[in-house]
């Protein structure tokens, strides 16, 4: 570089503002305008001239740990605090009150039944996800009735806590159950509860063969939305190849959706048709026929050996060879319940949470469950009919009133194939 | 060896003794200051509980330095976050039941409270753990 350019690069850089980089490891902030005169920089060095060597004064860690850094306004970080409020509050310390675990819909019916009977008992709403009320019914029939993504949601979470007068907890885990001391640690801090309700559901049960990181479960809203954002509109950005492991109830359902937003399906499963544990039925006969004129091939007593990258796309092989060129793995193996916090207060385990089949009751007295992650006498009963019933159940119990003894009764199933509505038993 | 675990037992060294201690100075002043001690927020006996439960959690952790999961990683750091949060209560507890003579620079107590913050901002702090717990703990999805 000539000399003449050297002096012009630098009056360039002299007249360009200040920048800020902070410190990854610290939060240290870096201003080209102040310098870091300790460290021998004058005020005014631009952060590409500091050198390789320098150490960021707090911490000590290298230049490489910094980057740009442009302050947020502070409204946008007031309306990201508001979010996700501290668990601790002064009020909290003395009544704990009644600590529910998962926002999904048996949680959110669970404090809609509490505050029916009893309007000023504290309820506290801890969720990992955003705690937005939706019908999870709707997930498998979104794109059939036109319902746009961002309208599933009814009722935000942060409304419908404060129309309940409940103290919503999102976006934070659940870690620990310390029994002893009636303590729930979350990574927002260590509530303290009178009574503890774990209503987190089930979460897909993936077989090694299908690696996380490539393949979709689709249980809840979250992971729907961004499975169709990944998807995109058909009519917009041409149909996508889906292929989905598993034809029970959610793969069938999500398949016939799927094809019905214009998408091109391949469905697997180890049986020889669709939703064969109704074959006495003729569940799957009927599927079938529904979907012929449908993009959904059907291929069945094949199991997944792999899935790998290749591309831009993914390659599914059977055990048997075949292969299976798709954008998108969407896998339907059936659900399980997670262990971590039932296990921490050492629970009876069946299969899932062991509860009493009349009052929901764990095997600890102040803990109860309800929904996808119990289980009675073993069995596990993962539809959306009972969780009312249970809801009615442990309000009265935990408010005090007269009890509503639960009843467990055989699921009606609907089949939400909109192309072939069944319904079974 | 699980290198979080490694530092988990160092934790465990150095400070289940700061608790322990502040504990210790509760106890030291309940003959002439019990009368009114008993209108604190958090007493000795339960703050030896939750103790003896933590440390009985962690000898237990010990047992299996070896196990390289994801949910026994996620107890390591839970019971690192547990230590550092009872560190900050049992010393502010500790202070609160000695009053004025904790409060003087020489002290234990009051040194003790230093230690405890201590404890709970040197990275990884509260704050990081909790960071890295939920992000073990939220679920893979394809990019």
């Amino acid at each position: 570089m000539n000399t003449q350019q050297t002096l012009i690069s630098a009056a360039v850089q002299a007249l360009a503002p200040w920048q800020q980089y902070i410190c990854h490891a610290c939060g240290y902030i870096y201003n080209e305008a102040e310098g870091d005169p300790d460290s021998g920089l004058a005020a005014g060095t631009r952060f590409s001239d500091i050198p390789e060597d320098w150490a960021c004064p707090l911490c000590g860690v290298t230049k490489s740990d910094f980057e740009r850094y442009e302050a947020p306004s502070l409204d946008a970080l007031r309306e990201r605090a508001s979010g996700c409020a501290p668990a601790m509050t002064s009020a909290a310390r003395h009544t704990p009150g009644v600590v529910i675990v998962g926002a999904g819909r048996a949680g959110w019916q669970l404090a809609e039944a509490i505050r029916a009977r009893d309007a000023t008992l504290p309820i506290t709403l801890v969720t990992a996800c955003a705690g937005d009320v939706y019908d999870k019914p709707l997930l498998s029939v979104a794109m059939a009735r036109q319902i746009a993504p961002e309208n599933l949601v009814k009722e935000t979470g942060a409304n419908a806590a404060r129309r309940l007068n409940v103290r919503l907890l999102p976006h934070t885990h659940a870690i620990r159950i310390c029994k002893e001391t009636q303590q729930l640690r979350t990574t927002r801090g260590t509530l303290r509860y009178d009574q503890l309700v774990l209503a987190h559901g089930a979460q897909a049960a993936l077989p090694p063969a299908l690696p996380a990181a490539l393949c979709w479960r689709i249980n809840h809203l979250g992971a729907y939305l961004q499975l169709r954002a990944a998807l995109g509109e058909a009519a917009a950005t041409g149909p996508k190849d889906v292929l989905i492991v598993g034809a029970g109830l959610i793969g069938s359902e999500l398949a016939n959706d799927l094809a019905l937003g214009g998408h091109r399906i391949t469905l697997l499963d180890v049986q020889g048709e669709p939703l064969a544990r109704w074959h006495a039925e003729q569940a799957g006969a009927q599927v079938l026929q529904a979907w012929k004129d449908l993009p959904i091939r059907f291929v069945g007593g094949v199991k997944v050996a792999r899935v790998e990258r290749l591309g831009a796309r993914l390659r599914v092989t059977t055990e048997c060879g075949q292969h299976f060129a798709t954008d998108h793995v969407i896998a339907a193996t059936g659900l399980q319940t997670p262990s971590r916090l039932a296990q921490s207060a050492g629970l009876a385990w069946q299969n899932g949470i062991a509860v009493d089949p009349g009052t929901l009751a764990t095997s600890d007295a102040r803990i109860h469950a309800m929904g996808d992650c119990i289980t009675l006498d073993g069995q596990a009963s993962r539809y959306i009919e009972p969780i009312a019933r249970q809801a009615q159940t442990l309000a009265a119990s935990l408010c005090g009133c007269a009890p509503v003894p639960y009843e467990a009764r055989p699921a009606v199933v609907r089949v939400k194939t909109t192309s072939r509505p069944l319904t079974l038993h | 060896m699980n290198p979080s675990l490694q530092s988990l037992q160092n934790w465990y060294r150095n400070n289940a003794g700061v608790i322990q201690g502040a504990i210790d100075s509760i106890w030291a002043v309940e003959p002439q200051l019990g009368h009114v001690n008993q209108f604190l927020d958090e007493r000795p006996d339960a703050l030896q509980a939750e103790l003896d439960e933590l440390v009985a959690r962690v000898m237990k952790l010990a047992e299996t330095p070896y196990n390289g999961s994801n949910e026994f990683f996620l107890d390591v750091l839970d019971a690192r976050a547990h230590g550092a949060e009872l560190c900050l209560r049992a010393t502010q507890s500790a202070l609160m039941h000695q009053g004025a003579r904790g409060y003087l620079m020489s002290s234990d107590v009051q040194r003790r409270v230093r230690e405890a913050h201590f404890v709970a901002i040197v990275t990884p702090a509260i704050k990081h753990l909790r960071k890295e717990i939920a992000r073990l703990s939220a679920e893979e999805m394809p990019a």
